[in-house]
């Protein structure tokens, strides 16, 4: 499974981060500026030249400000709330494939952390742990509108993520693999999945966004009924935890969305990297423009839609892909 | 080596985790440790090369079914006990149960010849794989496999029943 020195896969994992860590905070600029230009106003552009030192302006007021914890707080929890919502989503970096192997100064070295022969698992796994830092966080500040922002991400999560894990299982048959770089190397071989998982796409697309909390499914931390839900007792350095995690899950849905349905880093002329970026940079924008343009959804509605359209919706599609494949479709 | 060290850190991350679900007065903060059980357990498959085994571990039990505990205990919130507990004065009992016990375990490790319980044993072919257990699943053991799902989804349509029929008694729709 790992045929590499260990410094090249510290140098890899220290790369992959810091590039990840910077491109959340510009994401974040993305984002404000976005918006800001979607509803006729600026956004972000005093601090450097069109606000590009935002975000080094925000690191250093998240920095300054004083590390509160509430008195009514659980406090080993509300410490580990944050590390583990943070962690979660770091980890999930480590099986996303950001291009093939490539030679080094005589190295050899795969653009990916690991390929597990259950990669897909494995970020589903740091989902659901990812989903603690959330429910741990809301239950630890002893205050009601965190601990209703708790139980409403701890049920949106069982709701969404038996969607979530069958929309990609029509994939997986076509790839006949588990392997994120076996999957984009069979779509490069024939076609991106899109094509032939159009419904496979858009279910986990939805349930990628409920996943990560972001608006129009935002219930856990809807800022005009719950204040701001499970991460309204944070502040300082573990609020910017929460933030960090959030837009890292932003990141990481999206380069699965791309991986899984859009041929991932495969590409002609330019270098998989760049592919990547690229896919993932419009879906992201896409992210945005939606969260720009749709309402929040009502709470009951919400469950309604991931139980009784989302999850039949997508157990019909993997029974037409199972029954396609096992009539002896031409997948590969 | 590596493995063994792995193997004693998991271990006794299991046990840690175990015993703090049992004498952690909070029970959500109990709920919490049997997270760190529940993964260490995951990492245990692991090191016996069953991956896919470790992950659903950790989706279906670290992750959909203790956020459920949780779910209830934060909506239940933190109640103290108020009665006193009347088998306090049978405290005695349960200690004399547990010697009694780990004694009978004891006597019967140290009594039985287990296969290659003193020496490394040889690794079998792949089982723990997707494609082994897919293959285990779906072909050797299918009737037993089909029928596990039809249990569960007995339980799951019953529960459904009783839920409904507890709602409807209490006037609801």
């Amino acid at each position: 499974m790992i045929q590499e020195a260990f410094l090249v896969i510290l140098i890899k994992a220290v790369v992959v981060v810091f590039i990840v860590v910077t491109t959340f905070a510009y994401l974040m600029l993305l984002e404000r500026k976005l918006m800001g230009r979607m509803q006729l106003r600026y956004g972000p552009n005093r601090t450097g030249p069109f606000g590009l030192l935002q975000p080094a302006a925000d690191l250093v007021k998240m920095l300054l400000k004083e590390d509160f914890t509430p008195a009514g707080a659980n406090k080993v929890l509300f410490q580990l709330a944050p590390v583990m919502a943070v962690f979660a989503a770091v980890g999930s970096l480590s099986v996303i494939p950001f291009g093939d192997s490539v030679t080094l100064w005589g190295h050899h070295v795969n653009l990916y952390g690991t390929d597990l022969n259950v990669g897909l698992l494995l970020v589903f796994a740091l989902s659901g742990i990812g989903f603690y830092g959330l429910i741990l966080g809301g239950y630890a500040s002893g205050n009601k509108y965190a601990l209703l922002g708790a139980a409403r991400s701890a049920a949106q999560l069982v709701s969404y993520e038996v969607a979530m894990g069958l929309s990609v299982v029509g994939v997986l048959m076509l790839a006949q693999s588990l392997s994120l770089v076996d999957i984009v190397h069979a779509q490069a071989d024939t076609v991106w999945y899109i094509l032939l998982q159009p419904v496979g796409f858009i279910l986990f697309m939805l349930a990628g966004l409920a996943e990560t909390n972001r608006p129009p499914f935002d219930l856990p931390e809807a800022e005009g009924e719950l204040v701001a839900g499970y991460h309204t007792e944070y502040g300082g350095t573990k609020f910017a935890g929460f933030a960090m995690a959030e837009y890292l899950n932003m990141i990481v849905v999206t380069s699965i969305a791309a991986t899984l349905f859009l041929g991932g880093f495969s590409g002609p002329w330019l270098p998989g990297p760049i592919w990547l970026a690229i896919k993932v940079f419009i879906l992201i924008v896409g992210l945005i423009w939606i969260r720009a343009t749709m309402p929040r959804l009502r709470y009951d509605r919400l469950m309604k839609f991931g139980w009784k359209i989302l999850l039949p919706l997508a157990t019909l599609n993997l029974l037409i892909t199972a029954l396609v494949v096992g009539l002896g479709f031409p997948n590969k | 080596m590596g493995e063994q060290i792995a193997f004693g850190l998991t271990a006794a991350g299991i046990v840690g985790c175990a015993l703090l679900v049992v004498l952690l007065k909070n029970a959500f903060q109990a709920a919490v440790a049997l997270i760190g059980t529940l993964v260490s357990v995951a990492i245990l498959f692991v090191l016996q090369h069953a991956p896919f085994v470790a992950f659903v571990q950790i989706i279906v039990y670290a992750g959909a079914i203790v956020t459920l505990f949780l779910f209830v205990l934060a909506y239940l919130g933190e109640r103290a006990l108020s009665d006193p507990d009347r088998l306090e004065h049978f405290e005695v009992f349960s200690w004399i149960t547990i010697l009694v016990i780990t004694a009978m375990g004891a006597i019967v490790m140290f009594t039985t010849a287990l296969p290659n319980f003193h020496t490394v044993p040889e690794t079998t072919e792949d089982i723990g794989s997707p494609t082994a257990l897919g293959f285990a699943f779906l072909r050797e053991h299918l009737l037993p496999f089909e029928a596990t799902s039809l249990v569960l989804l007995v339980g799951a349509v019953g529960a459904v029943v009783l839920a409904k029929r507890a709602v409807m008694a209490e006037g609801g729709r």
